[in-house]
């Protein structure tokens, strides 16, 4: 489905066309609703988030001053939302010199993995995203799969903008450490 | 900080890419549109009700009341803006109209209870404006 730019959509809406929001739903409703279940683990929890934070949005939708994308925007009321759902506090600040003991070969990961196809690496990464934590999956799928930058990332969070690329760099090495349990031990059993 | 740029790697970001995202169910953007034009249905209420008709009608027909208040007022108690000295030419016209004037107020007495019944909802709609604009999108439950 072709979409047209947010402000497109987000023009129509505030000039009463109220059907033009369904627009902008279909266009960031995966992504939104991604979000809340990767927060809250939960599809029906998720499911009602994703809805209240549309809500929210449109309530709001004149405030939306466009300093920053549409998108972040909306990003930052369902993690708020989320949040504030799972009573957790946010995702907790680390320090920044903390580093993780490194215990594998991140090339002989890459040429095991390009030796997958391509449903096989669809499958490897779906388990690891799956093994994350909340935290770490909402990041890798914010910053790798949706290409925000460290800055939108931070926005949304509310982490400063240092902090986001220490636990970048964490949950970076954490893949690989889960890429390479996985390939050596379940997955060889199932595409040996 | 020599780590802060090591997490830009091309290889994760590829595989990261044709990971699933999560699917939220068929009728979600109806529900969401569901709510949003219930909403819009409250606002488009409460603007016919209150705003549609109060603001400018009851503005308008407080005017028109008053203009012709003042006026009876001045005709009944022998007080003139216009005279004869004035224009002399265009107060045999003005008398057929103040005569009618005088017709609609004949029976109306306001007292001063009255008076303090209109400004009492007068009042309490000018509050209850002031409170929806501060307080938009809010909602209040009283408990005792």
């Amino acid at each position: 489905m072709n979409f047209e730019s947010d402000n497109f959509y987000i023009e129509k809406v505030l000039n009463n066309d109220v059907s033009a929001y369904s627009s902008l739903i279909d266009k960031h409703k995966e992504m939104v609703y991604t979000i809340a279940f990767r927060i809250l683990r939960n599809r029906e929890d998720a499911e009602e988030i994703a809805q209240d934070t549309f809500i929210k949005a449109y309530q709001s939708l004149s405030k939306f001053r466009k300093e920053s994308k549409f998108s972040t925007w909306l990003y930052r009321i369902v993690y708020n939302t989320a949040i504030s759902r799972t009573r957790k506090k946010k995702i907790q600040t680390i320090e920044l010199n903390d580093e993780i003991e490194k215990n594998f070969s991140e090339d002989e990961i890459r040429d095991d993995v390009f030796k997958l196809d391509f449903d096989e690496q669809k499958i490897l990464i779906n388990k690891v995203i799956g093994k994350l934590s909340e935290e770490d999956s909402l990041l890798i799928t914010l910053y790798y799969f949706e290409e925000n930058t460290t800055e939108e990332i931070a926005e949304i969070t509310g982490l400063s903008q240092s902090n986001v690329k220490v636990r970048l760099h964490r949950v970076r090495k954490r893949l690989y450490e889960e890429i390479q349990e996985i390939l050596n031990n379940e997955f060889k059993e199932v595409y040996p | 900080m020599t780590q802060n740029n090591n997490f830009n790697d091309d290889f994760i970001r590829k595989l990261v890419q044709k990971s699933d995202t999560e699917q939220p169910s068929k009728s979600f953007t109806n529900n969401v549109m569901d709510n949003i034009i219930a909403l819009e249905q409250e606002k488009a209420e409460y603007r016919f009700s209150i705003k549609g008709i109060s603001y400018w009608y009851f503005a308008g027909a407080a005017g028109i009341f008053g203009l012709l208040y003042t006026i009876y007022f001045f005709l009944t108690n022998e007080k003139t803006f216009i005279t004869q000295k004035f224009d002399p030419a265009i107060i045999p016209g003005f008398e057929s109209i103040f005569q009618s004037f005088e017709a609609i107020f004949e029976s109306f007495k306001i007292s001063s209870f009255t008076i303090i019944i209109i400004a009492a909802i007068v009042l309490l709609f000018a509050v209850d404006q002031i409170l929806r604009r501060t307080h938009a999108g809010k909602y209040f439950t009283f408990t005792f």
